[in-house]
């Protein structure tokens, strides 16, 4: 076998087209380049994804770190009808979700406040449109730290919905898959968390 | 109950227009272009009359648009190679 360094081997995973199938094989058979591939194709999504939760990137990596044990200490039991993309993506967000219980004392918003007000369906407020901000704004560090406190506040059903979906940019079925929802449930709660981000926005960057 | 109200109401009505709040709750379809023709077509009259909405829309779609520009973080290889012989030895201990 030819020998490269070492973290070479941790290519991201376009470049293999081993099914998950071989993959849970190769794992079962505790062969080296599954765990290799395991992680080339998983980690850095899963550490993202729970970095959005968490914050903290030591913490994320142990979200990671565990995520990934867990895989291997149940691969014997996993069959073929539950996807390990699904199973992975669902495990990282009630890891994430349950290591933030602990700061639950913190505020989060309340679908009422999120919703637009109406009177005979028509709007109440007059909106801006803040979407005509220069694109210097979007990538400067202190809007998207203002998003990412933002994305934070929303209580954690919309949250995970929103992360998976807008941020991640996860297909909607694998996100109704990955919490559990139906279609319709699960673009109301993205539409939810939209709503509220658009209004903080406007209220931070146009009045 | 406001007249203005009233009277926006009735136009969207007589054009056989959705309101502002249904706009509203056809946004998400409206931006994955999964409303039947008829209704996309609806709503895109609507926001032609309605500068309010048009506002929400483009701000609305913005916001689902711009988290995809984020830093997208990646793990420090060393910790993947320390992951990785964490796994072996894991998977070692299981029988
Ligand atoms: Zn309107």
């Amino acid at each position: 076998m030819e020998t490269l360094p070492k973290s070479r081997d941790f290519q991201p995973a376009a470049a293999s087209n081993l099914s998950e199938k071989e993959l849970i094989q190769g794992l079962r058979e505790k062969a080296d380049w599954a765990f290799r591939e395991l992680i080339s194709r998983w980690s850095d999504k899963l550490y993202r994804l729970s970095l959005r939760f968490v914050k903290r990137p030591e913490e994320a990596q142990e979200i990671v770190q565990e995520v990934l044990l867990k895989v291997v200490e149940k691969i014997d039991t996993f069959e073929g009808s539950s996807s390990l993309y699904t199973w992975l993506y669902r495990v990282t967000v009630n890891e994430s979700l349950m290591r933030l219980r602990p700061d639950k004392g913190k505020k989060t918003v309340s679908w009422e406040e999120v919703l637009p007000k109406y009177e005979s369906g028509i709007h109440l407020e007059n909106f801006s449109d803040w979407s005509k901000l220069p694109d210097e704004k979007f990538v400067e560090k202190e809007f998207q730290q203002f998003v990412q406190e933002s994305i934070e506040l929303l209580p954690d059903d919309l949250k995970t919905a929103y992360l998976l979906k807008d941020v991640e940019q996860l297909p909607e079925e694998e996100v109704c898959k990955i919490l559990e929802l139906t279609k319709p449930a699960m673009k109301n709660r993205v539409h939810r968390a939209r709503l509220f981000l658009r209004k903080r926005i406007e209220e931070r960057y146009v009045h | 109950m406001s007249i203005k109200h009233k009277m926006i109401r009735a136009m969207f009505g007589l054009m056989g227009l959705p309101t502002c709040e249904e706009v509203e709750q056809f946004a998400y379809d409206f931006l994955e272009g999964s409303l039947d023709s008829s209704t996309m077509k609806a709503v895109e009259r609507h926001l032609k009359a309605c500068k309010n909405c048009q506002r929400f829309i483009a701000a609305y779609r913005k916001t689902a648009a711009l988290v995809k520009t984020f830093q997208r973080p990646m793990l420090d290889p060393e910790f993947k190679e320390k992951l990785f012989e964490f796994l072996v030895q894991k998977a070692g201990e299981r029988v």
